[in-house]
């Protein structure tokens, strides 16, 4: 894997520069529904697809970031500062 | 002085009294039969060479350094607008514009206790930490200082692409780092328990292009001047 | 003998005002400056190179270019060089490769020739030498030592410095040719920062060999391209292209790493051998080997040429070889209806329509027998000519990313889609011409065709594969190893592809055929290369040489370097109880949070409550993750009413910044998180006399009601400015110092003098691992793993569901409470003196595992073992018996206890 991430402060780097944080998930705020805490907690979309996630810039500027990435082809599509993302084209997975 | 209105003043070597203050590289100096100085309470290594080399490093360890963090609009102003990969240098202080909320300032020693107090009086948003004894530092110079780099980094220090003045944080011999450009002689900044290794590392690098260890105070404008 | 060379002429690579001398096989040869090991040798006379890799059939230059493993030599004590595509250097020893005990008679050749040709068919350690079983060891160790390409010494050690370059460019051309030369003169004059690398000899592609009206072309094109600024690299290669068009390109000892913002590929055409009977005798060679021979080094010393052909390139071959002396006899073009007017024109014999059939000779080409229907001809030769048609080398376009498809006109693949940034130009993205169709093997010959020049596969290997169910080119390979040896398909995709769709009666771009998978390297790379300069990160403390030079036996401790102990594991334990013992924690993580929404922000964090604290405390944290797991653990003091300073274990310090970070991103909170674990360093002085030692430093009151256990006060020190707090991980008395790292070695020589009259000892990781498990202390990720919630964990106390926020980690808590604890960290005692190992099970009163140890170590100051483990809440009640298994099979009977095995209730600590 060497494909290059551009943080929205440092520009592009080497992936390796980065750590990954993961699916973009909505956290469950309560104990009452077992089944979606469940989900929140032990499940991910794994998108073959356009998949919104996480990014640290953990050897640079040590700030958090989103990006879009394409997780068929690994292409990132944007990166933005968190909750910054564009809308996206379609529905996850299209 | 046992009262602290500053109850961070514990990270500051500047706040010490009558004591050795010794950079990670000390040991290395030593081995590479270097002499030494007191310079601030700083045990510093003071070479025999005047940097007449294709390529040298410099211990620059014992400058101050300040993060700043706080508010866009507080960095801002405390920058002057500075962009986001440039840094500025005024009346012997640099600073560095790492992110929106994040700024690094460097400046001599002496300075550094007083400096951090005044910027973090400036706001209350803003907050200001004294790192000299956070990043250690190694500046590279000499004509082949890009190529020393580029045996050393994957970031782009081609001079269209990180010119004078300009400044990042990125990965050096795979440590988070950051680096500034100082007029073509590049200060490399590393976290502290790191120093001793990048030191090594870098002069290794640079062996093949003959680089040869210098003092700091032979390099260092603020010290030079002084 | 040497041969005379041609007369001087423009393209040649030799230099002959300058002899160079070196040894082949232990005999001097002189060659010129500018000649191959290749050239030189084979100016003087030789004709066999090697022995191929399993039948040992004698093997001489077929390519001259580095794509056939024909010419593989050992030099100065390095094995498999191409002989072909180095220069000669005064001196250099040079040596056969797999031959015994010479090339000229080789034992393992003869061997090959008197066991029946079943006898190393394909298969052949399955088929025959699995007769006797028992015999394997002997059979493997005759294998091991007939096979191979050359010896490697274990022993030798490298001297020289091996160096490795981040690149960025605008442009990256890999290939020096013709289109090559002209891409990277076209950017450099538009003012890109264009490099280019070219692997052969010279610059120019099939311009360097094509003879004197090439030479011409490729001399301007040169010009042009230095005049406009391209950095040339060469001989240099591209080991490939990976993701992010990241290029290796190795150059002698240095790779050097490209990122190119633009890839153009340039790598043009590889010519193909022909398949037909003894097609590898010496003599037997590429029409490109032939042209470079006489065009580069200037060598003519044959007496009579045949070509054969099934395209234009062969004619336009035998006319160029014709021009540079080489008397042909004929040419064999397996097309009916070619126009060979031009052949004819020059005085050669044009043979339409006669396909080859079996090339005469034993260990150098004396004839060859070409086929037309019933008809056969046989023409005698000292040189066989292949123009076997070419194909693109788009090996790089493959690995980066790109698709191929074939062009059933060119009879070729060509690139397809190529990813962004990535172009094919010249002979590698195709051919204007169409191609003739290639004959694919000889019918029935009754000697060996080969198919794969470097592991010696044959047509009949690959039937008997395809026979045996192995019924395309992937599976085939992997039973045949065809494409598999150093040329990685260059001298063979092509001709087993067209074996297999032949022998299947299927198309050539049939999806049976189709390609292999095409990897990296692309050429064969020394190790060294790869390694190139290793630097390995490592963390030191600012005591670590200290440490190191007072006894300490420095281990890695994560990315760190710590004290295990310093030689006296026991002594350091007892001295922490007795009387006074030094640790240096600086390690640990520690993280400032200041600002008006702080104490919120940590409320939020921590299932512990903090908005509540006292100025100058500290206090024990945990965090937990959202499924309620334990991730970390460490303190917290509140310095100021809005600022804390949190410290976290030294592994988790760096993850715990971004687990901070990471929620305040999304809260976006009013504080600030600062990372402050490299500018600290820590010390940990315990035992009963900490107080009165660190008295004689400070004017800071230390006494119990001036500062009771759990404070936090700021305090110089030996002139250094600390904070202080009164924690402890190993149960005495104990203040942990924070201060300023360039201080460090100043403060902990001064606390190792005060100490002295106390008999201070410094203390490693080790002693403190048994002096925190005395106090039944948790260590994250050894007493606890991803599944381990406080309440389970030993530590309700610590959750406050009754705090207002919402917190990380509450949801699944709530729902553990609800459901109650299944399993129960506890403490145990074994009984009978034995030590159980960390990680056994204990045994349940069925037999079954019913729970496990995590924590053991035998305590000389209680006299037995004791330790932590994970028991069902049923087994867990404070007195249990329990059974701890032990790998010498018995089992150690201990006893449950909720309690510190040592001063339970912290009457030291806090005294």
């Amino acid at each position: 894997m060497s494909f290059i991430l551009s943080c929205p402060n440092c520009g592009p780097r080497a992936v390796d520069e980065y750590a990954y944080g993961g699916e973009v998930t909505e956290r469950a705020t309560t104990s009452e529904d077992e089944r979606a805490l469940f989900h929140y907690l032990y499940f991910r979309t794994n998108t073959g697809g356009d998949q919104r996630e996480w990014w640290f810039h953990s050897s640079g500027c040590r700030e958090w970031f989103q990006a879009e990435r394409n997780t068929t082809r690994n292409e990132v599509l944007q990166v933005a500062r968190p909750g910054e993302l564009t809308p996206s084209r379609g529905p996850a997975g299209g | 002085m046992s009262t602290v209105a500053d109850p961070f003043a514990f990270l500051s070597p500047a706040a010490a009294e009558g004591v050795v203050l010794r950079t990670p590289m000390e040991r290395n100096h030593r081995a590479a039969g270097a002499e030494f100085d007191d310079r601030d309470g700083w045990r510093v290594a003071d070479y025999p060479s005047n940097g007449d080399a294709p390529a040298w490093a410099a211990d620059i360890s014992h400058h101050g350094k300040i993060d700043v963090r706080g508010p866009h609009a507080e960095i801002d102003r405390l920058s002057a607008g500075l962009e986001l990969g440039r840094a500025s240098h005024v009346d012997g202080v640099w600073t560095l514009r790492l992110s929106p909320s994040h700024a690094v300032v460097l400046c001599p020693f002496p300075r550094v206790e007083q400096l951090r107090s005044r910027i973090a009086s400036e706001s209350e948003a803003i907050c200001a930490t004294d790192m000299t004894c956070g990043w250690a530092g190694v500046m590279l110079g000499g004509e082949r200082v890009r190529d020393v780099f580029m045996r050393s980094s994957s970031l782009d220090v081609r001079p269209h692409r990180f010119p004078a003045g300009a400044c990042m944080a990125g990965s050096v011999m795979r440590c988070g780092s950051i680096v500034l450009n100082d007029d073509a002689r590049f200060w490399v900044l590393c976290g502290w328990e790191f120093g001793e290794y990048m030191w090594e590392s870098l002069l290794d690098a640079g062996a093949m292009l003959g680089i040869i260890p210098v003092s700091a105070t032979a390099v260092l404008r603020s010290e030079v001047a002084a | 003998m040497a041969e005379r060379r041609l007369a001087q002429r423009q393209g040649e690579l030799i230099d002959r005002s300058q002899e160079v001398t070196f040894q082949w096989e232990g005999r001097p040869v002189t060659g010129y400056a500018g000649d191959t090991i290749a050239s030189a040798l084979f100016a003087a006379g030789t004709r066999v190179f090697s022995r191929s890799f399993k039948y040992h059939r004698p093997r001489g230059l077929m390519c001259c270019s580095g794509q056939c493993p024909n010419c593989l030599v050992e030099v100065d004590g390095q094995p498999t060089v191409r002989a072909c595509m180095t220069p000669v250097e005064q001196g250099m020893d040079v040596k056969h490769l797999n031959a015994w005990p010479s090339l000229r008679r080789d034992f393992l050749h003869l061997v090959g020739r008197l066991t029946p040709s079943f006898g190393m068919q394909v298969g052949f350690y399955y088929k025959t030498f699995i007769h006797p079983r028992r015999a394997w060891p002997l059979y493997e160790k005759i294998l091991r030592n007939a096979a191979g390409l050359g010896k490697l010494d274990p022993d030798h050690r490298r001297t020289e410095r091996f160096d490795k370059v981040h690149r960025h460019v605008d442009v990256l051309v890999i290939g020096g040719g013709e289109a090559g030369l002209e891409a990277a003169a076209e950017a450099a004059e538009q003012g890109k920062h264009v490099a280019l690398v070219e692997e052969g000899l010279a610059l120019g592609g099939q311009l360097a060999w094509g003879g004197p009206r090439s030479n011409g072309r490729l001399t301007a094109l040169v010009d042009r391209v230095n005049a406009a600024g391209v950095e040339i690299l060469q001989p240099a290669y591209a080991g490939g292209v990976y993701e992010g068009l990241l290029v290796p390109v190795y150059q002698g000892r240095t790779m050097h790493r490209f990122r190119p913002a633009e890839l153009v590929i340039a790598t043009g055409s590889i010519e193909q051998p022909l398949v037909f009977g003894n097609n590898d005798l010496p003599g037997v060679m590429l029409a490109s080997g032939a042209r470079r021979l006489v065009n580069q080094f200037r060598l003519m010393p044959w007496e009579q040429a045949v070509v054969l052909t099934s395209s234009d390139e062969g004619l336009a071959a035998a006319l160029d070889l014709a021009d540079g002396g080489v008397n042909v006899l004929a040419v064999a073009d397996s097309r009916r209806d070619a126009d060979g007017s031009t052949i004819e024109d020059a005085g050669i014999e044009y043979l339409a329509g006669f396909q080859p059939w079996q090339a005469r000779g034993s260990t150098a080409v004396t004839g060859v027998v070409v086929k037309r229907d019933g008809e056969h001809r046989t023409l005698a030769c000292d040189l066989l000519v292949m123009s076997g048609g070419s194909v693109g080398q788009t090996a790089l376009v493959s690995q980066g990313g790109g698709g191929i498809r074939y062009d059933r006109d060119q009879r070729r693949y060509v690139p397809d889609s190529l990813p962004e940034g990535m172009r094919v130009v010249g002979a590698a993205a195709g051919s204007a011409a169409a191609a003739g169709a290639v004959p694919a093997q000889a019918p029935k010959t009754g000697c060996k065709q080969i198919v794969c020049f470097c592991e010696d596969v044959t047509t009949k290997d690959i039937a008997l594969s395809l026979d045996e169910g192995f019924s395309s080119l992937e599976l085939s390979k992997r039973y045949t190893t065809v494409t598999m040896g150093p040329c990685q398909g260059r001298m063979c995709h092509r001709n087993s592809g067209l074996v297999i769709a032949d022998q299947l009666g299927l198309d050539p771009d049939s999806q049976r055929v189709g390609v292999t998978t095409s990897r990296p390297p692309h050429n064969p790379t020394s190790f060294s290369l790869l390694a190139a300069r290793g630097y390995e990160p490592v963390k030191r403390t600012s005591t670590h040489h200290w440490h190191a030079e007072h006894g300490g036996k420095m281990l890695w401790a994560g990315d760190w370097k710590r004290p295990y102990d310093y030689g006296d594991g026991d002594g350091e334990v007892d001295a922490v109880h007795e009387s006074l013992g030094l640790i240096d924690v600086s390690t640990l993580g520690k993280l400032i949070v200041r600002g008006p929404e702080a104490a919120a922000f940590l409320e939020r964090l921590y299932p512990n409550r903090f908005g509540d604290m006292k100025l100058a405390r500290v206090r024990y944290g945990i965090v937990c993750g959202d499924d309620g797991s334990i991730i970390d653990d460490g303190t917290v003091a509140r310095l100021s009413e809005q600022e804390y300073y949190v410290t976290t274990t030294s592994s988790g310090a760096g993850g715990m910044e971004q687990w901070f970070t990471w929620w305040n991103a999304v809260w976006k909170m009013d504080c600030e998180i600062v990372n402050v674990t490299s500018t600290i360093a820590a010390f940990n002085l315990a035992g009963p006399n900490a107080r009165t030692a660190l008295s004689t430093l400070t004017d800071f009151d230390l006494s119990n009601e001036a500062f009771p256990y759990l404070g936090a006060g700021h305090a110089q020190i030996a002139g250094v400015p600390c904070l202080v707090l009164r924690i402890g991980f190993v149960g005495e008395l104990g203040y942990e110092l924070h201060l300023p790292a360039a201080a460090g070695e100043h403060l902990w020589e001064k606390l190792m003098e005060a100490g002295e009259p106390y008999a201070v000892k410094p203390f490693g990781l080790e002693p403190q691992r048994v002096l925190r498990l005395e106090k039944m202390h948790i260590i994250v990720g050894q007493d606890t793993n991803a599944e381990s919630n406080p309440l389970e964990a030993g530590m309700p106390w610590i959750v406050k569901l009754d705090k207002e926020s919402d917190w990380i980690g509450r949801y699944a808590i709530e729902w553990y409470k609800r459901r109650g604890n299944r399993l129960t960290l506890v403490g145990w005692e074994a009984q009978n003196g034995g030590v159980p190992i960390e990680g056994t099970q204990v045994v349940g009163a069925d037999g079954q595992p019913a729970g496990r140890i995590t924590s053991s170590r035998f305590s000389r100051r209680l006299g037995k073992a004791i330790g932590i483990a994970w028991l069902p809440v049923e087994q867990s009640e404070e007195g249990t018996a329990i059974n701890i298994s032990d790998p010498k099979g018995s089992t150690i009977p201990a006893t449950v206890t909720h309690k510190a095995f040592y001063d339970p209730d912290g009457e030291r600590l806090r005294s």
